[in-house]
């Protein structure tokens, strides 16, 4: 190329950035532009001519590329330029459906639009679209159509408002909406040079207009800046419905909107799954990313990625791109030196929303609109945000700047205890300690708010003292520090430096380290640190001394809720006699020791040793410790042990029933030892040793003695090797085939680790509690196990898959002495609530919060703890008492979403149905409906501190032994049929099996038979079931024939009904054949 | 307990069938990934079935209104860039043959049935050229198209803008990767290209 060339092209180059310029600018100006920026007279009248013809010829090739979208075919239709001067109405006076038509604002891929002038009835402006021809394909007619019916159902300031539509004569459709003369909300937000909080204030707006067009059942699909306009009143406006399209089933494919694999929209802000054309799966959270690159874009000024990049890429590298490279976050962006934002910065957790809201898989996004703008709302309040890391620094944060003077004199208290002042620490950590206890007192003294707030305060001023955590958090450079790693260096500190400590504070620092690291399901790490907190307190206390005990105690939970029942075991029990010799049998400490010592411990006759020696003890001591779950939980486990080994049952397998050679030969501890040998073997031999064990125990009549060994095999380390869902179904099998409340500890801890790692992909929303580990799961006890649907997505808008059958039992976990892990519940969900101290929200900000399925999901979890309120009354019952709530109806939808949470997460029985569920508790009441056309019922009422389980305490309540409204509630779930009352009332009264109020449970079952009596139409196996529950409980209670005689007419009506095959026949058989082998073996003892 | 497992019964959703040239573009052989031939072999035959999809769509313009050539071009592209060997060369080849034949198909149109019509009035009006073949005015085509192959003598980079716009229906952006130069640059050169045409043409008009 020649030097001419270049230069005659640079020149060309130049004029061109004036002709772009100017043709920004008005015609009239254009002049003056020219005469101002072009020195050279030649050059002047050159782009002079060329912008005049331009101005004369404004459509001249104006439309080139209108197909925008690669794949839409459609587009505008070609038509003889004859036809549109006729047709086109842009001249004065011409105008549709009495709309003058003024000027052309702009125009989509289909359709004009016009601002237009109606004078009668009333004189307005409106944008006046009209569809480009009047001869276009049905496809791109009907979606025109949806776009006009969709903004006509709308009713939002936020959304720019339909009045009215129609046909033009010559069939072209039209439709006048409100007219928002305004910039793009990305470039109004720069021109106002807003703040940050103006600018989050402004797309809440966005939020709240999207999220109402969703539940009128619309996705918007093209959320950009250019659609989402800020009026004159300073509010926002969405615009552009142009290829909305509507939600749920069969609703795309009927209307042919939208074809699969069609990619409609604007490459840069559409999600993931729009850009690769899965049109027919999009849903909310589609338009959640969207939202989340227009925030993205009204923070930083760009998109969060490359706008070039991603038009000139095709489907599978877009794809690709999205997946690979997450964008920068708007922070960094907004610090960057090429930044086009006036913004000066952006607080991470910002970040944390834009990050959350743009993941690329939609799992991991909000469930919902209203998910992200309560986020928003809530970092707004300085409140946590649920995307934000689960890191306890960032909790503290949130919490120091909710509540700066408390703090402050927590952080001098704290750099008084860094500077070495380990006596004065200790002795403020004593009084910490102390408090802690008062408060735990105080129980019936709620009233006395301000004290339990007090002591919080202390509380996490402790923490502060012990991790240097507040201090660190209030620098702004910190980085993310996970409550682990806090740890992990107090843990290294103090092990290299702990000869400043007084031994006393030294143990307090073990103590709160390893439960932490406990509560973080860290046990082995925890158990480190108890087991040094136990040295020096042997060592200084000497051994067996309360305070050394205490920690063994403590060490020996933590062991325990690790599944390493037999280390505990081991442990508890070498202790266990110097406890009683000590402190007594009755004591506190003992008797945590001699629960340890007895569970899962091989010598029985210790083991009633212990138990025989506590009980007197214990009825010694006199119905005063009557409240304490620690004498409950004894009772509970000696029970269950005297079930298991007592003197009738050892009597049991009379040797000349059972010759040597039959197959329970080797039943028992041998058959256990086989197993113990598995390590090396595969899963399926390990089955059918299984299988084997569990048939022969069904036989014999002798469940709880095969479950028994599966549980040992389960918690040994020879089960590491069985596949996780092999694991989890034996782990279910050993736990309900043997009567549900079995203390199974260990099983149960194998099959929550599985639950756990089952629920992995919904594991986010736990996670926006605090640092949740797998651990947490604990928790969760599996009803009916099915990790495939818990994975499984929820769609939205009917089909709900059924989520399987899940219970979670807080207070069960209590009982269990887990306190730590119950108390981890109700941590998780203040914190999540933002409850740094109970009762620091008003009714409308729980409410607020409620709103979030995601904080709901917790809140209903931290609820479920009212069964651990012995742990923390008044705590618990802040809790509690704040969330008497009724959601609005809005957003049933949402909540439908996040059902498979809040069933996982929700206390009590919880069946989750096709469309509906109920959870129900006699505290606490949740109907979740989501079938669309009605609200979300949610009373959780306040607990009580009367130390009742739920179904005695509604049975005081109620005249009616179990409060009606769970009936009511199982009834409403199930459609208010007389059949849905019987199935509640027998749901009551399985649930009262599991905890073996077996009187209670009778008094359900015959309530349910009494409706079914009156009811003739009944399913009669709803009966039988009835009946099973029945004969259960005759069992339970020593009536073996009774329940013999139920099972067996039980069992000849589901033979007669479903044939031999059929599991529930299977069912009553083997519960028939078990009592009968009972009562023989009860007959032949005789 | 009896609760029974519910069969999540969502349908699956069945594509559904594009028109005739959707089909006639669609046939897996010419564009699948593995198939055999590189690139450069499909360019040419791209070309071909182009035109003659092009020319019989505005042949049949009272029975297929909706789809534009340029359409046409990006169905054809849409589905070449499947390909995985596809080049940014490539790209461009593409877009400069299926421009190219977009160029003639309308000339050959407006030249074959074509309407003389008087004045530059047209200029007003074309907003695609896809709508002036339509409009039948071959006068306004060649018009076009003389004052293109002068826009091409005189400044070939804006041309080159200009053709990958106007023929081959790209957007800028998309202008912007197959010639491998900023956005922002397209939009000038734009700008720039279509005031010239626009003042070329209406001087040319004018002048008869």
């Amino acid at each position: 190329m020649s030097r001419g060339d270049d230069d005659a092209r640079s020149m060309r180059d130049v004029e061109a950035g004036l002709i772009e310029r100017a043709l920004e600018l008005p015609v009239d100006h254009r002049e003056a532009f020219l005469r101002q920026r072009c020195p050279s007279d030649t050059q002047r009248s050159r782009l002079r001519s060329m912008l005049g013809s331009l101005a004369s010829a404004e459509e001249f090739l104006a439309d080139p590329d209108f197909v925008h979208t690669p794949g839409a075919p459609g587009g505008a239709a070609c038509r003889p330029a004859r036809v549109r001067r006729d047709a086109e109405p842009i001249g004065r006076g011409s105008g549709v459906g009495g709309y003058t038509l003024v000027e052309r604002l702009g125009e989509g891929g289909f359709g004009l639009v016009y601002r237009g002038v109606q004078t009668s009835p009333v004189r307005r402006e409106a944008a006046v679209k009209v569809l480009r021809h009047a001869a276009v394909t049905p496809e791109l007619r009907s979606r025109f159509e949806f776009e006009r019916r969709s903004l006509a159902l709308m009713d939002h300031p936020g959304i720019a408002r339909m009045y009215e539509g129609g046909e033009t004569e010559d069939g072209r459709l039209w439709f006048a909406m409100e007219l928002v003369a305004g910039p793009p909300i990305t470039g109004a937000v720069e021109a106002r040079r807003a703040g940050l909080r103006e600018r989050l204030g402004l797309f809440l707006q966005v939020c709240d207009a999207v999220h109402h067009a969703h539940r009128r059942g619309v996705l918007h699909r093209d959320i950009k800046p250019s659609n989402v306009l800020v009026g004159a009143d300073g509010r926002v406006r969405v615009i552009d419905f142009g290829i909305s399209r509507p939600m749920g089933e069969g609703g795309p494919t009927s209307l042919g909107l939208t074809r699969e694999g069609q990619c409609l929209g604007t490459p840069e802000y559409m999600s993931p799954e729009q850009a690769a054309g899965a049109v027919a799966t999009l849903d909310t959270r589609s338009d959640v990313y969207a939202l989340g690159t227009l925030l993205y874009e009204m923070l930083t000024g760009t998109t969060p990625h490359d706008r070039e990049r991603l038009r000139r890429s095709s489907a599978v590298e877009i794809d690709r791109l999205l997946r690979d490279t997450p964008p920068p976050r708007p922070s960094t962006r907004v610090r960057s030196d090429c930044s086009t934002t006036t913004l000066e910065s952006v607080p991470s957790d910002i970040d944390w929303i834009v990050v959350r809201a743009l993941a690329y898989d939609r799992e991991e996004r909000y469930g919902s609109v209203d998910g992200l703008a309560s986020d928003v709302r809530a970092f707004l309040r300085d409140l946590p945000v649920s995307a934000g890391p689960p890191t306890l620094r960032y909790r503290l944060r949130k919490y120091v700047k909710r509540n700066r003077a408390v703090v402050i004199a927590g952080a001098i208290a704290c750099l008084a205890a860094t500077a070495g002042l380990a006596t004065a620490a200790a002795g403020a950590m004593a009084a910490v300690r102390e408090g802690e206890r008062s408060q735990r007192l105080a129980v019936a003294e709620f009233d006395a708010r301000r004290e339990a707030e007090l002591q919080r305060d202390r509380a996490v001023v402790h923490l502060g003292m012990l991790t240097d955590l507040i201090r660190r958090a209030s620098s702004p450079d910190a980085g993310d520090v996970a409550l682990q790693d806090v740890l992990d260096e107090a843990l290294a500190a103090m092990e290299t430096d702990a000869g400043g400590l007084a031994p006393e504070a030294e143990v307090e620092l073990c103590l709160t380290i390893a439960h932490a690291y406990a509560a973080l399901g860290y046990h082995g790490l925890a158990d480190r640190v108890f087991a040094r907190a136990q040295d020096v307190a042997a060592r200084t206390e000497g051994v067996g001394s309360r305070g050394h005990l205490s920690i063994v105690a403590d060490r020996v939970e933590s062991m325990a809720a690790d599944g390493n029942i037999n280390a505990a075991c081991r442990l508890a029990d070498r202790h266990a006699d110097a406890a009683a010799e000590r402190l007594g049998s009755a004591d506190g400490t003992t008797l945590r020791l001699v629960l340890a010592a007895c569970q899962g411990n091989p010598d029985i006759e210790r083991t009633r040793e212990l138990y025989d020696r506590t009980a007197a003890a214990v009825v010694a001591a006199g119905p005063a410790g009557r409240t304490d779950p620690l004498i409950d939980r004894f009772r509970v486990d000696r029970e269950e042990f005297e079930t298991l080994y007592g003197p009738e049952r050892d009597n049991a397998p009379d040797p000349a029933d059972h010759p040597p050679g039959s197959r329970l030969t080797g039943f028992g501890l041998s058959r256990a030892s086989v197993l113990d040998a598995a390590v090396s073997r595969s899963n399926a031999e390990i089955g059918s040793e299984l299988d084997a064990i569990w048939r022969a125990g069904l036989d014999e009549g002798r469940v709880s003695e095969s479950a028994n060994i599966v549980r040992r095999f389960l918690s040994s380390d020879a089960a590491r090797s069985l596949d996780v869902r092999e694991t989890a179904r034996w782990a279910a099998r050993a736990w309900f085939d043997t009567g549900s409340s079995w203390p199974v500890g260990a099983v149960r801890s194998v099959a929550e680790g599985v639950l756990a790692e089952a629920m992995e992909p919904r594991r986010r929303v736990i996670r926006s509690g605090v640092g949740l580990s797998p651990a947490t799961h604990t928790a969760v006890r599996v009803r009916r196990f099915d990790p495939g649907a818990m994975s499984r997505p929820l769609p939205l808008g009917g089909g709900l898959p059924q989520p399987g059958y899940y219970l979670v039992d807080a207070h069960q976990l209590s009982r269990d002495g887990h306190a730590s892990h119950a108390a981890r519940w109700l941590l998780a969900g203040e914190w999540s609530l933002g409850w740094a101290s109970p009762g620091s929200l008003s009714p409308r900000e729980s409410e607020r919060f409620v709103r979030d399925p995601s904080s709901f999901a917790i809140v209903v979890a931290a609820s479920a703890l009212r069964g651990a309120l012995a742990f923390d009354e008044p705590r618990a019952r802040a809790l509690v008492a704040r969330t008497r709530l009724v959601p609005p109806q809005d957003g049933i939808v949402l909540e439908v979403e996040t059902g498979a949470d809040v069933v996982v997460l929700v206390d009590g029985r919880v069946p989750m149905r096709e469309t509906s569920s109920s959870v129900i508790e006699g505290a606490v009441h949740v109907a979740v409906r989501p079938d669309g056309d009605r609200p979300v019922e949610i009373e959780i009422r306040a607990a009580w501190p009367d130390g009742l389980t739920p179904q005695e305490r509604a049975l005081r309540i109620g005249a009616r032994p179990i409060a009606p409204h769970a009936v009511l509630a199982y009834a409403e779930a199930l459609g208010r049929q007389p059949q849905s009352f019987q199935t509640g009332w027998r749901g009551v009264g399985d649930n009262l099996i599991c905890d073996r109020r077996y009187g209670l449970a009778m008094a359900m079952f015959d309530e349910a038979l009494a409706i079914a009596e009156v009811n003739p139409d009944q399913d009669p196996m709803e009966k039988t079931w009835v009946e099973h529950g029945r004969a259960w409980c005759f069992a339970r209670t020593g009536d073996l024939e009774t329940a013999i005689d139920i099972y067996a007419e039980c069992y000849a009506i589901r033979l007669e009904l479903y044939g031999p095959d059929h599991d529930a026949t299977r069912q009553s058989l083997r519960d028939l054949q078990r009592e009968r082998r009972l009562l023989a073996a009860e007959t032949r003892s005789r | 307990m009896d609760h029974q497992i519910a069969e999540d019964s969502t349908p699956t959703p069945r594509a559904e069938n594009g028109g005739d040239v959707d089909r006639l573009l669609s046939d897996p052989a010419t564009w699948a990934p593995e198939s055999e031939g590189s690139v450069d072999e499909l360019v040419p035959r791209l070309f071909e079935e182009l035109r003659a999809h092009a020319a019989a769509l505005l042949r049949h313009e009272s029975n297929e209104r909706t789809l534009q050539p340029t359409a046409l071009v990006h169905e054809a592209y849409i589905k070449l860039a499947r390909r995985e060997d596809l080049t940014q060369v490539d790209r461009y080849r593409f877009f400069a043959a299926a421009s190219e034949a977009m160029r003639r198909v309308l000339i050959d149109r407006a030249r074959g049935r074509g309407r003389q019509k008087r004045g530059g009035g047209w200029v007003r009006h074309a907003r695609s050229v896809e709508e002036l073949a339509l409009s039948g005015d071959a006068g306004a085509i060649e018009g076009l198209d003389r004052a293109f192959a002068a826009l091409e003598a005189e400044a070939p980079e804006m041309a080159e803008v200009f053709r990958f716009r106007v023929f081959a229906g790209l957007s800028v952006e998309q202008c912007a990767e197959v010639l491998g130069i900023g956005t922002a640059t397209v939009k000038r050169r734009w700008a720039w290209a279509r005031a010239w045409m626009a003042d070329r043409v209406s001087r040319e008009g004018g002048s008869r």
